[in-house]
Parts: C-alpha cells; structure tokens; sequence
C-alpha cells in the first residue's frame, strides 16, 4: 500500500466563494478566516493499492481475489487489468471543529470546505496515478454512489487493505459509514472514454453532481432492464 | 416604510446587527411581541424561503438570514414566553442511529425556527428509544427524521414501528428526508411526508398540520 501525506492544500479563497455560491464583497473575510483556520485542521492522508482484475461474472468482477457485485462496475472493468483501491481521509479535527461550531453558517461553510479538500486529494491521486503508472486517462466509482454498487459494497473495497486497512485512518462503522466522516473511498481504474457515476444517476438538484444524467448511457449499461 | 416592513427587509438582506436594533425599536412602538414574530422576523423568511424554493438564492444566504431572524428572535423569546405566545407546533427532529450526517438536518431545524415551529433537535445517532420518549414528553405535532445512508435508512421504518405500538402514530405526523431517500420509500415505511429539500420540509410541516 502506498500512502501520500504531503499534498498541497492550498484553498483558493476565489474558488471557494464561487463554490458556495457567496457573494466575494461581503464574504472574503469570512472565507479567508475559514480558510486559515481549515488549512491548520486538515491532515490529509491518501492510501491506495494497485490491485488486479482476474474473474468477470454476469454482473460481478473479482478484484485480488474479492467478488464485487456491479454491473456498472463490471461493465466499466471491461477492458481492465489494474485498478486502484483507495482510502483518502483529511483526519477528524476538521468535522469536530464543524460538530462543535454552534454557528450554523460556520459549521455549513467548514463542511463543505472539507469536502473541497477531499476533492483536492482525489484529484491529486489521479494526477499520481497517471504519472506513476503512465496512464492516460483514469476514472473512479465509489460504493453508494450509484444503486447498482450500494454502500454495502465498502466492505470487499476494505477488505483489499487487508492488515494495512488500520494504516488508512479510516474506519468503517456496523452502518459503512466511513469514520472520520471527511473521508472518501474508490476504485480509480483506466479508461478510454469519460465516466462519472453521476451520468447514470437521475436524482436532481443535487449539488455534488459532476456530470449531467444520461438516459441513454444507462441503457448502454442495461440498467434500464430492471 | 413601516418597522415590521423593515424588519423583514433587512433579514432578507441578512444583516444580523441591525435586526436587533429594529426589533426594540419596533418594541418600543408598543408592536406586540407576537407582531414583530409574525409580520416581521418569520415574514423576512418566508420571503427568503420562496427565493431558496425558486432557486434565486442558495443555502448559505438562507442561514446568513436565518441567524438575522435569530438576533431579533432572542430579544422577543421572554417576551413570547411571558404573554404565552404559543409556537405554531412543536418538531421532534434527528439524525437516526447509526448515521453522524447532521448537516441538513441542522438546516431543517432552523428553518422550521425561522418558521415560527419549536425545534427539539435530538442531535444524530438518534435511537428509536429517543425518539419516542421525547415524541411523547414533548406532545410533539412532527416528528422529522434524516439519515444520509442507504444503510441507516431503514432504521427509519423501526421508529415508525415503534411509535405505532406504543400508539403514538395517530399522534404525531413523521416526515423523512436525506439524499438516498425518495417518495416512495417514504409511503413504504408509512410516514406522513418526505421533504427533498430543507425549504420543502417547512411546507411540509406546515401541509401537515394544516390538514
């Protein structure tokens, strides 16, 4: 397992307003405090495995001897020999500063700072990813993004940690909640064309969407068989 | 334009320093504390609350607003308390067990406030122990339940359960919400309401108890 620690986490205070959608006059004072006292509580902290694809089933795909069960993910394997596991947490002292913020408006604008700096790790494992191992395009599912690959399923993504799992700082509780919370897990694999798990999830205004739903990927996928 | 008017306006605009200020003022004009709750600080909300609905303004603006609502709601509170201003219904609301996710629920609540309803916020990794007990203490009019988790949200048809053999159902109207929850879900498990949204959840709670 590899573990990188040091990534850069510089917030810009710019991206942040527009993010949340605050408008920069009133609120760039806030957003810099935010920002300072965030940047001093988030550890971040990014595992991941490289682990080989072996057995396809109908709708299930055997990772380093585990079955996952998933046809999105079985399907997006298709071509796929090597994917990345991965266990990305920015620590616990950011959500406690949050939980014991008293100030709604506080304690909404450090969560969704957290959530940013959990991006900015992802984003920084598939740079990685690409360079490392020389990879041109990469893209992630996650279990309980999509129905297809409930959350249910971070337990066999777990389990590929094996006894390194407890070097992750991440814990998985009796319900799969990652613990801390300011966590995030995946498969990173390689791909040819682009794949985000939103594009098959119709749920609307949901404000972590990353690309538009599309009806007629999920048909591709023979999800609109159920 | 008149005090209340003004009142509102400047929730609307979501300064909590001269809410305050206002509120006395209109105090001072012999308004009624109920007045200054109703025509002022809650119509401020409402306001704000049709803009969130419709999509002009988003999360963050409705909480610099709420807590404008708040300031003002702090200099009235022992005076509501003291003419027996009765809140417009009372709302047992929490997290179930299992889940930490209390974010929106948090939102919920203050809205609710915002909205002139009595908020008992039971926190998160609510058990359904907990819920009944305050449910029963607080003669409560709602119960609101969230959970962010497939895996939690289950957990949601036990407290209906619960609260069905202890009696309770028929006393209390329960209504869901969270991301992986949907409408359907909601008639399966046998609650009154789901609400996708936070503003969504106050017509809610204000549909129920008008039935």
């Amino acid at each position: 397992m590899r573990i990188i620690k040091n990534v850069p986490m510089k917030l810009n205070p710019d991206k942040v307003i527009k993010e949340l959608r605050l408008n920069k006059e009133k609120s760039l004072t806030t957003v810099l405090e935010l920002l300072e006292t965030a940047e001093s509580l988030i550890q971040p902290k990014v595992s991941y495995e490289v682990a080989y694809v072996a057995k396809k089933g109908k709708d299930t795909v055997k990772i380093n001897g585990v079955t996952f069960s998933s046809r999105v993910l079985r399907v997006n394997l298709e071509k796929t020999k090597k994917v990345f596991p991965y266990i990305i947490t920015i620590g616990k002292s950011l959500e406690s500063e949050a939980s014991a913020s008293k100030d709604l408006l506080r304690q909404f604008y450090l969560e969704n700072i957290g959530d940013m700096a959990l991006g900015i790790c992802e984003k920084y494992l598939e740079k990685h990813l690409k360079k490392q191992h020389g990879l041109e395009k990469l893209a992630s599912m996650s279990p309980g993004s999509l129905e297809d690959w409930p959350v249910t399923e971070q337990k066999p993504l777990f389990s590929l940690f094996g006894e390194n799992l407890r070097l992750t700082g991440v814990k998985l509780n009796e319900h799969m909640l990652m613990i801390p919370r300011k966590s995030v897990s995946g498969l990173y694999f390689p791909t040819e064309e682009t794949f985000f798990s939103c594009q098959l999830c119709s749920r609307e205004n949901c404000p972590a969407r990353k690309a538009p739903y599309d009806e007629e990927l999920k048909k591709k996928y023979g999800l609109d068989e159920e | 334009m008149e005090i209340l008017e003004e009142i509102a306006a400047e929730i609307e605009k979501g300064d909590p320093a001269s809410v305050p200020a206002l509120t006395e003022k209109a105090l001072s004009q012999d308004i009624s504390a109920q007045d200054i709750l109703n025509k002022g600080l809650v119509a401020g909300m409402d306001t704000i609350s049709e803009r969130f609905k419709k999509g002009e303004i988003f999360i963050p603006e409705v909480l610099i607003a709420a807590k404008a609502m708040k300031a003002g709601m702090e200099i009235i509170k022992p005076l509501l308390a003291e003419s027996k201003v009765e809140a417009k219904g009372k709302v047992v609301i929490g997290t179930v067990k299992g889940d930490l996710h209390d974010i929106g629920k948090n939102i919920v609540a203050m809205l609710l406030e915002g909205s002139g309803y009595e908020v008992i916020d039971l926190g998160n990794d609510v058990p359904k122990e907990k819920f009944l007990e305050q449910v029963e203490k607080e003669r409560a009019n709602v119960l609101g339940m969230s959970a962010l988790l497939t895996t939690t949200m289950t957990y949601m048809r036990e407290v209906i359960e619960s609260l069905e053999k202890a009696g309770l159902k028929q006393k209390v109207k329960v209504i869901i919400g969270g991301a992986p929850l949907t409408y359907s879900f909601a008639e399966q498990i046998k609650a009154d309401g789901y609400a996708p949204d936070a503003a969504s959840a106050v017509d809610l709670v204000k549909d129920l108890l008008n039935q």
